[in-house]
């Protein structure tokens, strides 16, 4: 099966003309964490914060290479633990650096303190998340609940689905993140494993094309001894909800600023993301499979197949789960008679006893004339792959869910109810 | 006669993880041997530790055991101690665990004095994560994030405890194999925190990349450097530069925590008892 999986991944790349097929530069064969570092170097990071914890560790390997081999002017410092990792992140982000860190699974939940501070604080860290299933037990398998549980706290959130995709986001978030209209920090998630570990083609344009693209950060309010200035003072109570309504602001305000970031990015270097949500075979499609990460890749071979046999399907996946496009999804989802919502993350009781993606559809529907019929597939739970056969049944209970307007449950359990 | 270590190891849990020529089963034997000197119940028993190689090992052991989270072992086995106070509590893990990311419980379980046992498997090195430096890596060592040479200083763990307030403080290494079980014993019996650093070998991700030819190499490194504090009394400076001390640090009686809160609450519910 995995053999298969790897050739379907390839094959469903050429299907498409794969991202950015025909744009110039040096074509590398790149993990997803080989491209995240690769495209860190490029942008000229100043620190990196790092502690240990597969499955994202090897970036640091990787940067702490390219740091002793001259190939980056890099200060890299260790923390004694996550927490600490993401506070020397901050403090470096603070003193006008561009800062990155990165951690996996329990990792990122035990920095959870310190999200906030830096998201407040207005410092555009970038922080690379290879997703890794929470303990217990432990497991080394991707599962997105991980990078999710961050997701009020004032991060920009979002997904690739290939290695190539990591690279450019990488760019693309820092740009966004320093940009005056938005100081915030960015989460560059990619599935453990499945992206970070799986090597693909990647095109790495020049260094004078990222630099065109990536102007060094410009800071003004970072710590200067010469211009001394207070973060993080104690308020009162009063002074809160304008505070959190600058941040809510900031969030908000990224929506343009994504818009002509991916676009200037399109137009530079050849590719064709759409800066929100990407739509595989949606123009007459009655159903879909809505997605965030690396399992889009096997799905959209499957509604390849899925076409050739006559259904109505078509695939959605999100570019990012913060900022939620909720207008530009709005309009995408409102069209169709059924929607299945991949989940691979757990919210343990949640409304529905759906996952966290379905929560966010579902209020993105409401405001909808339309409301298509919806429900969730909680799938790859613990790392497991998603399998063809696996997208094949969620299609089958999305075309009866569409024909009947209803469906059995709220949430398919994938090996549980497919069986 | 040979000892039975297969009473103590969780059927079917053999063959373990660890890279041939890793000191940590040296460590595990160690333990069981000392164990059974000490005739613990394997019921009222129990063994904590965070995560790494080194916390792999309760998964083998047939005790009470926890695989908690990364640094998390002594704040694990403070809550299991208070609530049972009769329980023989026994946390394993290593130097990155123990005081890296789990720093601040380590040094907090030493200054309350708690009736445990921490073995804390030094191997210089986060092993499982593939060779990262931890805080007890040399410094100018190589590690997987260190290409050049490591710049920080380390932690001396067995220093760390004391200055901390561990009551009773040993070192030694996988090499003197026979010392390890009868220092755990020794820390086992002792009323109050008790530190057992083992100095450990990782040939995989510390030996490989520091020019140590063999696991041999590495055992032979820590027979040269290892001196019994007895022997140290007698030796110059000179003479032990270099050297690290192995044997009973650091041995106090001082109020163990569970007693002082046991009496704590008789004094409160009792107060004209004295
Ligand atoms: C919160 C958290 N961060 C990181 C990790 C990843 N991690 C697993 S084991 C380990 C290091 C173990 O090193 P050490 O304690 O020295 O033991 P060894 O493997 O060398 O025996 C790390 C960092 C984790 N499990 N949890
Ligand atoms: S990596 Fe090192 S610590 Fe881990 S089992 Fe192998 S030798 Fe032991």
């Amino acid at each position: 099966m995995a053999n298969e999986d790897v050739k379907v991944g390839r094959q469903a790349e050429e299907d498409k003309g794969a991202l950015g097929d025909s744009r110039p530069g040096t074509i590398k064969f790149l993990t997803g964490l080989g491209a995240a570092a690769h495209a860190l170097r490029m942008a000229d990071i100043d620190v990196a914060s790092s502690y240990p914890i597969r499955p994202y560790t090897g970036v640091m390997m990787m940067l702490s290479m390219m740091a002793a081999r001259g190939e980056l002017d890099l200060e890299f410092v260790h923390g004694e633990g996550e927490h600490g990792q993401l506070g020397i992140a901050h403090g470096a982000s603070s003193a006008g650096a561009r800062a990155m860190t990165g951690s996996s699974g329990v990792g990122v939940v035990y920095a959870m303190e310190v999200y906030s501070p830096i998201s407040g604080g207005r410092c555009p860290v970038q922080m690379v998340i290879a997703d890794r299933t929470l303990d217990p037990p432990g497991d080394f398998g991707s599962e997105h609940t991980d990078a999710l549980s961050t997701r009020d706290q004032g991060w920009m959130l979002g997904w690739a689905h290939t290695p190539q995709e990591v690279f450019d986001n990488t760019l693309m978030y820092y740009r966004i993140g320093e940009d005056p209209r938005v100081y915030l920090p960015q989460m560059n998630c990619q599935d453990g494993y499945f992206i970070s570990h799986i090597p693909q083609r990647v095109v790495v344009p020049t260094q004078e094309e990222v630099n065109s693209f990536l102007p060094p950060l410009e800071f003004p309010d970072a710590l200067d001894p010469l211009n001394p200035l207070g973060h993080g003072p104690q308020i009162f109570p009063g002074q809160g909800h304008v505070l959190e309504a600058t941040r809510v602001n900031a969030m908000m305000g990224t929506f343009p600023v994504i818009d002509e970031v991916v676009n200037d990015f399109n137009k530079r270097f050849g590719t064709s993301y759409d800066p929100f949500v990407e739509q595989y075979k949606c123009s007459d499609a009655e159903y879909v499979i809505f997605i965030s990460g690396g399992h889009a890749f096997t799905g959209k071979f499957a509604v390849d197949h899925m076409r050739e046999k006559g259904m109505k399907i078509g695939l959605v996946r999100t570019r990012w789960v913060r900022p939620w496009p909720t207008d530009y999804l709005a309009d995408i989802l409102s069209k169709f008679k059924a929607i299945g919502v991949v989940e691979t993350n757990n919210s343990f009781g949640a409304a529905r006893q759906c996952g966290i993606l379905t929560l966010e559809v579902a209020t993105t529907l409401y405001q909808c004339d339309n409301k298509p019929v919806l429900t969730a597939f909680m799938a790859g739970l613990g790392g497991e792959v998603i399998r063809l056969d696996e997208f094949y049944y969620m299609g089958d209970v999305l075309k009866d869910a569409a024909a009947k307007g209803s469906t059995e449950r709220t949430a398919y359990w994938i090996g549980f109810h497919n069986v | 006669m040979t000892f039975d270590y297969e009473k103590y190891i969780r059927p079917g849990k053999l063959p373990h993880i660890w890279c041939p020529g890793c000191g940590h089963g040296i460590v595990m034997k160690g333990l069981i041997r000392a164990i059974d000197k000490c005739g613990l119940q394997k019921n009222r028993t129990a063994i904590v530790s965070g995560i790494g190689c080194a916390s792999r090992l309760p998964g083998y052991v047939d005790f009470n055991t926890v695989h908690t989270a990364h640094g998390r072992a002594a704040a694990f086995a403070t809550g299991m101690k208070m609530a049972d106070p009769d329980m023989t509590v026994i946390c394993t893990g290593g130097d990155g665990d123990g005081v890296a990311i789990g720093g601040n419980h380590f040094i907090h379980a030493c200054r309350r004095n708690i009736d445990l046992t921490y073995v804390i498997m030094n191997n210089h090195i986060y092993g499982m994560t593939g060779g990262q430096f931890s805080p007890c890596t040399p410094t100018d060592a190589f590690a997987s994030t260190t290409p050049y040479g490591n710049p920080d200083p380390i932690f001396d763990i067995s220093k760390l405890a004391i200055g901390a307030g561990a009551t009773f403080v040993a070192r030694t290494t996988a090499y003197h194999a026979t010392q390890i079980d009868k220092l755990i014993t020794e820390g086992i019996k002792h009323k109050g925190m008790a530190v057992i650093e083992v100095l450990d070998c990782c040939p995989t991700s510390y030996g490989r990349r520091n020019k140590f030819r063999s696991v041999v190499e590495m055992m032979k490194q820590h027979k040269d450097i290892a001196v019994p504090v007895t022997a140290a009394a007698k030796m110059s400076e000179e003479q032990l530069a270099g050297k690290i001390l192995t044997g009973v640090l650091h041995k106090e009686n001082k109020p163990e925590y569970c007693e002082q809160y046991a009496k704590l609450i008789n004094k409160v519910q009792n107060p004209t008892s004295k």
